[in-house]
């Protein structure tokens, strides 16, 4: 009898314990779930409100169900206007049938205005919340946040999707542009450091709307005080760390020439000097193989190489000079120059960190481009430069 | 009287230590918000703090060979005395399992199933574990150990290569930039959050095996595992995560969200889920283990598996009524346990070890008769 009981007992707690292993509570399924893909968030008219935007992925058709279904695009856009993020998704569930699910957002976008005016407490939710991810890109639009999510790209149906290939794409050329929720969040918690995000805007080709990626926003603690624009955007990257592609392009007296970035490093050391001044210095070493060569008649390579490299060492300088200058003139600290001090002289820095704004704008610039001309491609001389010679 | 007849062989041992060890590791922020990127040269720091606390532990158990530790309370304090010190240690034991159940179920609770009752997180992890004790014993527990620290050890290297590519070495500079007494507060929370619990392994020491040569070298064996894991793991988070590691609540659950190497290669904190849960389980079982047979050793009882349910009972209970919120047990966490904690920990070990050592110098002094009371400790024949 006891034996019984004792069997009894043990098959019923096994029992019992499969139903715990179950986690019903939180079972989620898929068909209950709005996918959301990208949210946006704009400043609103009236004050203190925010137009916020969510984007939604529909999941695939069924194959077969494909001809009946009209084609509709293949997200939907969710809308709501207020004062705070968590409210405004709370007001969207009486609006929609499935329950908004983060796990797999791929942007944030912010939009211009609202940028403008500073963004930090709008990251809280995004870091505090489980459901949500420190490597969502972030974004400033060039506009409102809402048109660009809601354009339907051609191959990549789901726009924000879309703007996260991009995104990848740009950050094979260099680290530094692509920025998502954690390098902005460390940024913005070094005091002296401005953040940067991308910024994207809608373009119109031939009646199509497009998005493009135009350069990058630049924040002063959280307010969004200026952009760079492409070519300032190339000096940037070319002045901050590594670049593993892109294209430098160059035009001389006698013909024009596209160059591949193969390599391109940078070192970054601040020198204090005795008055108290500081020196940034950089030493940018890259390496370049030619892409594109027209003109250059009556020349060899042997006699164009050295042209390229020179004009190319001139290019660079000029990008990087220019956007140096104009991180100054707006009073921002991209490179990350005064962490940089923090690291090398902590005692100096001790004095100069509260009075970095003041700093800043008087570093002088000692730039150092070394430019190397590896490969040719698969030819040597080209067509024109043939003609030339014979 | 013994409690526990089972006998475990040094290996086993050695892996318990050091999985009891990694099962701490994962739950950094409580020093990582303190000392931020210089957190792992607290941890370094930590790590030689507790060789002389570990030395007094295995001095204390080969100075009286075969006893555990209730045995020695009782034949250093004297009966009564000892009793009071040994409920003194079980109830801080009690405590441990609690705050280790209320961990498991915060961690489970916060970040895979939020809508779960607390309670049935809790009570299936207790069922399991009951049956654990009840069933198994010490040889039983033991066994686990090794699975779980080559799991978790694997782990922690296969996401750290993971993340290879988000570190960002300068995370960790500048260095040394803190007072002083940041990182001396921070190594006294690794002392004793996770290192210096090792103490619950005081009362099982004397059923290893042959303990009298290998008992050092398996314990610091585990001891090097363990504290190995907690340095990558906190260096892993410093050069992925930077500056923002002190926000979060879990620096290296957040690290391992970052992990893609490609699109299909990412999401991989549902490993850290899986080996913190596996790794919980483990401790809050040894630590449920160790609370029973202290039970039933303070209170006198024959078998130890009729205080399996009672005692499992009050740990569940206690853990609900330990801090109000996860800010009460952060807090306490921070300031409180590593100061109160160090009376268990170190201060009561350190006694009973000097009080034996001048009972036995008195003893061996009385017989000669000589006024000159030979320091006798060190040439003492039991080992």
């Amino acid at each position: 009898m006891n034996r019984h009981l004792k069997k009894t007992v043990r098959a019923l707690v096994c029992f019992l314990l499969l139903f715990g292993l179950t986690g019903c509570w939180d079972s989620r399924e898929l068909d209950t779930l709005s996918i959301v893909t990208g949210v946006g968030i704009d400043a609103s008219r009236k004050a203190d409100q925010l137009e916020l935007t969510f984007q939604i992925g529909k999941t695939e058709k069924e194959p077969g169900k494909e001809a009946s279904g009209g084609t509709g695009s293949a997200f939907l856009l969710m809308e709501a206007s207020d004062p705070n993020l968590l409210s405004g998704m709370e007001t969207l569930k009486f609006q929609n049938s499935r329950a908004l699910f983060l796990h797999h957002n791929q942007v944030i976008i912010f939009g211009k205005d609202l940028a403008e005016k500073g963004i930090k407490s709008y990251l809280d939710i995004f870091m505090r919340s489980h459901e949500t991810r420190m490597e969502v890109w972030l974004l400033v639009a060039d506009g409102d946040a809402r048109s660009i999510l809601k354009t339907e790209t051609q191959q990549d149906k789901i726009s924000a999707v879309s703007i996260t290939r991009m995104i990848l794409n740009q950050r094979k050329v260099s680290q530094q542009t692509g920025v998502n929720l954690l390098n902005f969040t460390s940024q913005l918690m070094d005091k002296t450091i401005s953040p940067t995000a991308l910024m994207i805007r809608n373009i119109e080709q031939d009646g199509e709307k497009k998005l493009a990626l135009c350069g990058l926003a630049v924040f002063k603690d959280d307010v969004m005080v200026g952009q760079l624009d492409n070519y300032l955007t190339e000096g940037f990257i070319f002045g901050a760390g590594d670049v593993t592609g892109g294209i430098v392009n160059i035009t001389a007296e006698k013909g024009t020439a596209s160059l591949n970035v193969v390599k391109s490093q940078c070192k970054l050391t601040p020198i204090l000097s005795g008055d108290g001044s500081i020196t940034a210095d950089m030493k940018i070493k890259t390496q370049l193989d030619i892409g594109e060569i027209h003109g250059f008649q009556d020349m060899n390579l042997m006699q164009v190489e050295p042209v390229l490299k020179d004009y190319a060492t001139r290019d660079i300088e000029m990008k990087v000079q220019s956007c140096f200058a104009e991180t100054q003139r707006l009073n921002a600290d991209i490179y990350g120059i005064g962490a940089a001090v923090h690291r090398s002289d902590q005692k100096e820095w001790k004095s100069m960190e509260d009075i970095w704004h003041q700093i800043y704008p008087k570093i002088k610039l000692s730039l150092d481009v070394q430019v190397e001309i590896r490969g040719t491609g698969k030819i040597s001389d080209s067509l024109t430069m043939k003609e030339g010679q014979s | 009287m013994k409690i526990e007849k089972g006998k475990i062989s040094g290996l086993h041992l050695m892996f318990s230590v050091s999985c009891f060890l990694q099962a701490s590791t994962l739950l950094t922020s409580f020093f990582v918000s303190i000392s931020k990127r210089d957190s792992w040269i607290a941890v370094l720091i930590a790590c030689v703090a507790f060789l002389p606390v570990l030395w007094v532990y295995l001095r204390l158990m080969e100075s009286h060979p075969g006893k555990n530790l209730f045995e020695i309370n009782d034949a250093v304090f004297g009966r009564i005395a000892g009793r009071i010190i040994s409920a003194i240690y079980t109830s801080f034991f009690l405590t441990l399992t609690s705050l280790n159940l209320r961990d498991m179920g915060d961690f489970v609770k916060q970040t895979i199933m939020s809508r779960t009752p607390y309670v049935v997180l809790i009570g299936i992890c207790m069922v399991m574990s009951a049956w654990d004790v009840h069933s198994g014993g010490l040889r039983q527990i033991t066994k686990f150990g090794f699975a779980f620290t080559v799991t978790s050890l694997f782990i922690v290297i296969f996401t750290t290569v993971q993340t290879a590519g988000q570190m960002d070495l300068n995370n960790f500079l500048p260095m040394f930039d803190m007072p002083l007494e940041t990182y001396a507060h921070s190594a006294n929370i690794i002392l004793t959050i996770p290192f210096a619990e090792l103490i619950v392994f005081l009362p099982i020491f004397c059923n290893m095996e042959n303990p009298k040569q290998k008992l050092r070298k398996y314990v610091f064996g585990g001891f090097a595992i363990g504290g190995a894991t907690l340095l990558l793991v906190t260096l892993r988070d410093t050069a992925v995560l930077g500056n923002t590691m002190d926000f979060f609540a879990m620096p290296a659950f957040e690290t391992l969200r970052m992990v893609s190497l490609t699109q299909t290669l990412s999401r991989m904190e549902i490993l850290f889920a899986f080996i913190l849960i596996t790794l919980l389980f483990f401790k809050i079982t040894w630590l449920y283990y160790i609370t029973v047979i202290s039970t039933a050793q303070v209170l006198n009882f024959r078998d130890y598996r009729q205080l399996v349910l009672p005692v499992g009972m009050i740990v569940t209970v206690y853990s609900f009524i330990l801090y109000p919120n996860v800010l009460a047990h952060i807090a306490s966490g921070r300031e409180i346990a590593p100061l109160l904690w160090l009376v268990c920990e170190v201060f009561l070990p350190a006694v009973t070890l000097l009080v034996g050592k001048i009972k036995k110098a008195i003893r061996s002094a009385r017989p000669s008769g000589g006024g000159t009371a030979a320091p006798a400790s060190n040439n003492d024949p039991s080992f």
